[in-house]
This record gives C-alpha cells, sequence and structure tokens, in this order.
C-alpha cells in the first residue's frame, strides 16, 4: 500500500475494504503473512480471557478437496431444500433478471458457491473450547481480526460456515482434522491471494439499524439530527 | 423402550422446550444442529434390520414398521418421487411439540422419523439427505425430504 492513512482512516479503511473472496490465484501466503494474521486472531478479545479458540492450518491439496466436498455438499442440501420449498424463489422475487436469477438458483443448489476451500492455498479451521461461556463470541471476535489482518494484507479471505454449521458436517470435519471431543468446529476460512478487484456488498443504511433508547425509533433521522 | 413411562404431555412438554432453547439461541441454525437426534434409537433399533442391499423403499417401510411397533406414530404413508421423499404420518407421539412449534409462527425444529429416514439414507444407501420441510396438518404431520448423490467437487480449476 502506497498510499499514507492516520490510524483513524486506515482502520476504516480495511473494515471498508473488506469481502468475501472465493476466487484465489495459485500464489502460496507466505508464512510471515499467515503468522501475522494468526496473531491477529490472538488478540481478540475473550470473556475472562478464556482464548477458547485453536486453529488449524490446512495446506494440503488432498484435506482441502475433502473440505470442498463437505463445504459444497452442506450448502448443496440446504439451498435444494431452499429450492424446492419455494424459499429461495421467495427471497430472490426482488430480482428482475431472469437470467441471473437463474444462474444464481444453479450456482447455489449445485453447491458450488462453497466448494472454494479446495482451492484456497490456506484455510485455517477455527475451533472453540465448548468448556468456556463465551465460545461463539470469542472465536468470531478471532475470526473478524483474522479477515481485517488479511485485507490489510492485500489477500483475500472467507468466512465459511457451510461445512459446520450441519451437525453432521461438523462431526466429518472433526473426523478428519482429529478434533477432540472437549473442542467444536466453528467455521472455516479460506485465504489466498486476490485475482481481480470485487465491489462492495450493499449494507442496510444506519437508518434502518439503529435505535434510540429503544427498539423501532430511528436513532439518525429522527430529534438527534 | 420402556413401556411404564411418563406422560405424553410432560414429555412433549420437555421437549418443545429444549427445542425452544436451541430456536432462541440458533434462530434458523437450530435445524442443523438437530439432525441427528434419534441416532441411538436408530442405531439400536433399526440399522439391524436394514443390510447394504436395502432399497429406498425398503428403508423408508422398515422405519415406519419400527415406528408403529414402538407406538410412536399409528400410520406412515411414503410417496418417492426421484429425488423427493414425502412422509406422511398420522398420530406421531410427537406431534404436539411441532404443532407448538407452528402455533407460534415458527418451523419446527427436527422430526423424528425424518431425521430416521436422514441417517438411514446416508448409513445405508451411501447417499445425502436434507429435510426441507416440516409441515403441521390437522391430523398428521408432512416432511419432505431430499436425497443427492455424495458431493463431488465440480470446478475442479478454482
Amino acid at each position: 500500500m502506497n498510499e499514507s492513512f492516520n490510524l483513524r482512516d486506515a482502520t476504516m479503511k480495511v473494515i471498508q475494504d473488506r469481502r468475501s473472496i472465493r476466487n484465489y490465484s495459485d500464489e502460496p501466503i507466505s508464512e510471515e503473512d499467515l503468522e501475522l494474521i494468526l496473531e491477529a486472531a490472538r488478540q481478540a478479545p475473550s470473556g475472562e480471557n478464556a482464548q477458547p479458540w485453536r486453529f488449524i492450518i490446512v495446506k494440503d491439496a488432498n484435506t482441502r478437496e475433502v473440505l470442498g466436498n463437505i463445504s459444497g455438499g452442506g450448502s448443496r442440501r440446504r439451498f435444494t431444500a431452499e429450492f424446492v420449498t419455494n424459499k429461495m424463489q421467495k427471497r430472490f422475487e426482488n430480482l428482475q433478471d431472469e437470467e441471473k436469477k437463474k444462474k444464481a438458483f444453479q450456482k447455489l443448489t449445485s453447491g458450488v458457491v462453497s466448494e472454494f476451500a479446495a482451492t484456497a492455498p490456506v484455510n485455517i479451521v477455527v475451533c472453540g473450547k465448548k468448556d468456556v461461556w463465551d465460545l461463539p463470541y470469542d472465536t468470531s471476535a478471532a475470526i473478524e481480526n483474522i479477515l481485517l489482518m488479511v485485507t490489510a494484507l492485500g489477500l483475500g479471505a472467507c468466512w465459511v460456515i457451510a461445512p459446520c454449521i450441519d451437525i453432521r458436517d461438523e462431526e466429518r470435519i472433526k473426523e478428519l482434522l482429529k478434533v477432540p471431543e472437549g473442542y467444536k468446529v466453528i467455521s472455516l476460512i479460506s485465504i489466498g491471494h486476490l485475482v481481480r478487484e470485487h465491489r462492495p456488498r450493499p449494507r442496510l443504511s444506519l437508518e434502518e439499524l439503529v435505535f434510540d433508547e429503544s427498539w423501532g425509533q430511528p436513532y439518525y433521522g429522527g430529534d438527534h439530527e | 423402550m420402556n413401556k411404564t413411562t411418563i406422560s405424553t404431555d410432560y414429555m412433549n412438554t420437555l421437549l418443545f422446550e429444549n427445542q425452544k432453547a436451541f430456536w432462541d439461541e440458533r434462530g434458523k441454525g437450530a435445524l442443523f444442529r438437530l439432525t441427528t437426534v434419534g441416532r441411538a434409537f436408530f442405531n439400536e433399533k433399526i440399522l439391524p434390520q436394514l443390510s447394504d442391499s436395502s432399497t429406498l423403499e425398503t428403508v423408508i417401510n422398515t422405519i415406519d414398521r419400527v415406528l408403529q411397533e414402538e407406538g410412536i406414530i399409528e400410520e406412515g404413508e411414503v410417496q418417492i418421487e426421484d429425488k423427493l421423499v414425502r412422509i406422511k404420518l398420522k398420530s406421531c407421539v410427537h406431534r404436539g411439540v411441532a404443532a407448538r412449534f407452528s402455533e407460534l409462527g415458527l418451523p419446527p425444529c427436527y422430526c423424528l422419523p425424518a431425521n430416521l429416514c436422514v441417517l438411514a439414507i446416508d448409513a445405508v444407501l451411501d447417499l445425502d439427505a436434507e429435510i426441507a420441510e416440516i409441515k403441521v396438518k390437522d391430523n398428521h404431520c408432512e416432511a419432505l425430504i431430499v436425497i443427492f448423490e455424495r458431493y463431488q467437487r465440480q470446478l475442479k480449476n478454482g
């Protein structure tokens, strides 16, 4: 990065530049970058400083292939179930372009949308210690730190829930990676070098998201302005 | 199975409260955390009655028969259309749990007979399956299951 930013602007730029990247070049991730990414994760907030997170680095091509199949299979099952019950069609009803809609349905119901773990040079499998109260929150904070550091390094990553949201798939991953019973597989973070720039996804406005003192009364667009 | 058991209302109230707690914690994701509920029953009562040569029809019919023998459902009806399996369950002892979810406008978190079908499809037929929908009707429940070949990555070049 050749530009110069103050800390506030640099922080916001990293947050705003983060994308979910699912296509990667073959270029490997350097050990120096990987260590920075993991150090960022290690510094995440943790209730009672329990630090329940553990990370498994997966680079092996065969293991990545299995992860890609578990992810793709999980997405295919869930999205197809959504499609055959017409819930997906309802979700996309505002999309007018029929060709685009058809492509989206095909991408989702085929499972292709989630199989990219197989082609990412590095996958970080985030696990959490079950015997900790704040397990999902702590590990999620660590994951966000990973994503922000990946962005700051000019790399791309995607936070993938597809291979662990269903307990059946989580069991497959635990067996594959020998994760002990006391730990839960939280997510997979696929990381690689970008092959192209990605546009930002739309976000809801603060007017829609933020309430004044109690639920429902917008904080922005009201008396505060 | 111990036949001298507690009241169905008591059991179903506890099951409902358990499932509701999952729903409150995980929202829609709760549905995918309960996909293996019934595994112990499946392993003990159903799996020994199935073999490698079982077909989808025999698997579903075996589950139907065992559930009737155990007094869990009164009657089961199955329709298989290509990759879709529709099961209709009359007088399931757990209907009250699903009905309470429906009354709240929420999707039932799981259906035991449907879970057993999915477990059997995986273990015996070596296929993947997903419960697409659980519907509570006046005097029965209906579950729709989708079946898939095992997933193999499709985009070999990224």
